[in-house]
């Protein structure tokens, strides 16, 4: 179920929480989406599913508003604010509450309950969760129709390692099924692990929008050499267009040559190399690089 | 990690049902919430005591008056099993209100409208539960006390005249009072969403604001008459309390109510949640 944003505005006043955002995200991976604080995520998303009206532009989901769908549990499934339930309710009543407007049956609550891990507190009420089982009950709301498309919101926030694993397991899952899983996050090491695109905005416009494996190429590659001879390596690779780094005695990080040319640079001088890694940016390094100019809360 | 660009999504197969969104399957969801918490539950039985109270004390004060003094010449009549309704439809205007700014404070305005994007139904099914409990409350507890007072009227020796027709008024039209009663709190707390500013809001408007106009003018009884509870009252009324019939009264309680109950159903479709 593929996610149309086209031209997406929204004003508060003459501040623009998001200005000409345009993006498209697609059924069977996982696109991550990615901003300083207060860059439009949460104004994005909440513009995607009908909460906030946008000044101008719109987003489609399958080619619908939101707003305009008959059963919209079915195709989408939202994680925006988590606990956003009464504190004296119970997590059954909450769950319960919600199936009844699509006359989903008691059966499936029972079963998100289970999947989500939290039918031991479903009696329980609300107000005395944890932020981890709050999360997982957002969570379990969002899969309670089953749907096709996921916007996810900071979704491991709050949980322990080994919930973070278990969303990481889910949402990989769910995308190889052909769903569609769109979520936001700070933890630039999870969603480096599973995101297959990325999409980053910075002060409401969009900074990026590619596959990850195009962003972290971006760096330059660099590739990590050990050896016992650096001095007659350097030597021999050195040339316009290469730079060399050392941090230690025996380890170079070179940037312009292909592990391949190392390879066959040193081999042709007769040095031995103990380790030669290709290095790829990681994706905070990345991040990092494309949103500097953007962050609107800088720590001194 | 899948990287394949072009996935066919491969079609859903669930195993449940989902239905599309209906009011029925609303109002059942406004249902759910509204017993999943103890407080409605207090205040609607706190609502429902007093009303019985009510129904009750009146006719037994009637007859352990003091005998010596002014009052006690008239005859009993049926409406005072019901007249305290009017002060006490406050708890359920506040109920109301507080069913909706709840939802704002807590945040679950955003799963509610997120599960039932047509958002005029959801006020629609918050309005259906909380009027027809009010209509319940206030049609049991008055048929009570008609069933009740006559006997405790009769230790003293006095009795009322009550036609059917005057007794299906009193009964079924203390439910309707409190029903629209109940649907101008859950309007008000819609269009002002915070929980504190619309329980106060409410009780201004409902009991102070009419008392106004008569501080300034002695023609200020000709406007207060037409405030919600003070037109919506003669429907319990005695014959004769007021040039508007007690029909009459309720038709201008229930404009009030549907007026607001628009306005507020407009404001909730335009705004953000």
């Amino acid at each position: 179920m593929t996610i149309e944003v086209e031209g997406l505005t929204k004003t508060y006043g003459d501040k623009h929480a998001v200005r000409n955002v345009s993006f498209t995200v697609q059924p069977g991976k996982v696109t991550g989406f990615l901003g300083p604080n207060g860059a439009g995520k949460s104004t994005t998303m909440r513009s995607i599913v009908g909460l906030d009206r946008p000044t101008s532009g719109r987003a489609l989901i399958d080619g619908t508003e939101y707003r305009a769908f008959a059963a919209p549990l079915r195709e989408v499934g939202a994680l925006l604010d988590a606990k956003a339930a009464h504190r004296s309710r119970t997590a059954l009543n909450y769950l319960a509450s919600i199936a009844a407007t699509h006359r989903i049956p008691r059966s499936r609550v029972d079963e998100v309950l289970e999947a989500t891990g939290l039918s031991a507190v479903a009696r329980k009420k609300v107000g005395g969760f944890s932020l981890g089982m709050g999360q997982r009950l957002g969570i379990a709301a969002a899969l309670l129709g089953d749907p096709g498309t996921l916007i996810l919101d900071e979704p491991v926030n709050g949980l322990d390692p080994e919930g973070v694993t278990w969303v990481r397991e889910l949402l990989v899952r769910l995308a190889a099924e052909g769903r569609t899983v769109f979520l936001s996050s700070h933890l630039l090491s999870e969603l480096a692990l599973i995101a297959d695109h990325v999409i980053i905005i910075g002060r409401g416009e969009i900074i990026a929008d590619s596959p990850i494996n195009s962003l972290t190429e971006q760096g330059g590659s660099r590739v990590r050499v050990r050896t016992a001879d650096a001095h007659t390596l350097t030597r021999r690779i050195a040339a316009t267009g290469v730079a060399i780094a050392s941090s230690e005695l025996g380890l170079l990080e070179v940037k312009g040559l292909t592990a391949e040319q190392i390879a066959r640079a040193a081999h042709e001088a007769g040095v031995l190399l103990t380790e030669l890694t290709p290095l790829r940016q990681t994706l905070e390094e990345a991040y990092n690089q494309l949103t500097r100019d953007s962050v609107e809360y800088i720590s001194a | 990690m899948s990287t394949t660009t072009d996935t066919v999504p491969v079609p859903v197969v669930r195993r449940f049902s989902v239905r599309n969104v209906s009011l029925g399957g609303t109002i059942g969801s406004e249902w759910i919430k509204f017993r999943g918490l103890a407080s409605n539950h207090v205040l609607a039985g706190f609502t429902l005591l007093l009303l019985l109270a009510n129904g009750v004390a009146m006719p037994w004060a009637y007859v352990f008056r003091d005998r010596g003094s002014p009052q006690a010449d008239y005859n009993a009549y049926p409406e005072m099993v019901v007249d305290k309704t009017g002060y006490v439809g406050i708890v359920l205007a506040v109920l109301a209100v507080l069913m909706i700014t709840n939802e704002y404070r807590s945040g679950q305005i955003s799963t509610t409208l997120l599960s039932v994007p047509r958002r005029t139904s959801v006020l629609v099914a918050k309005a259906a539960i909380i009027a027809g409990i009010s209509f319940v409350i206030g049609a049991v507890s008055s048929a009570i006390g008609f069933a009740v007072a006559p006997a405790i009227l009769a230790v003293g020796g006095y009795s009322y005249v009550l036609q059917t027709p005057d007794l299906v008024r009193l009964v079924l039209g203390s439910g309707m009072y409190l029903a629209a009663i109940s649907i101008i709190g859950i309007a008000l707390g819609t269009i002002i969403r915070n929980v504190v500013a619309a329980v106060l809001a409410t009780i201004v408007f409902l009991q102070i604001v009419p008392a106004i106009p008569q501080m300034f003018s002695e023609y200020g009884t000709e406007i207060t008459r037409f405030f919600p509870i003070q037109a919506g009252s003669l429907l319990l009324a005695p014959a004769g309390t007021d040039p508007m019939g007690p029909w009459t009264g309720y038709a201008v309680l229930l404009t009030w109510a549907l007026v607001l109950f628009v306005v507020a159903a407009i404001m909730l479709k335009r705004r953000d949640a």
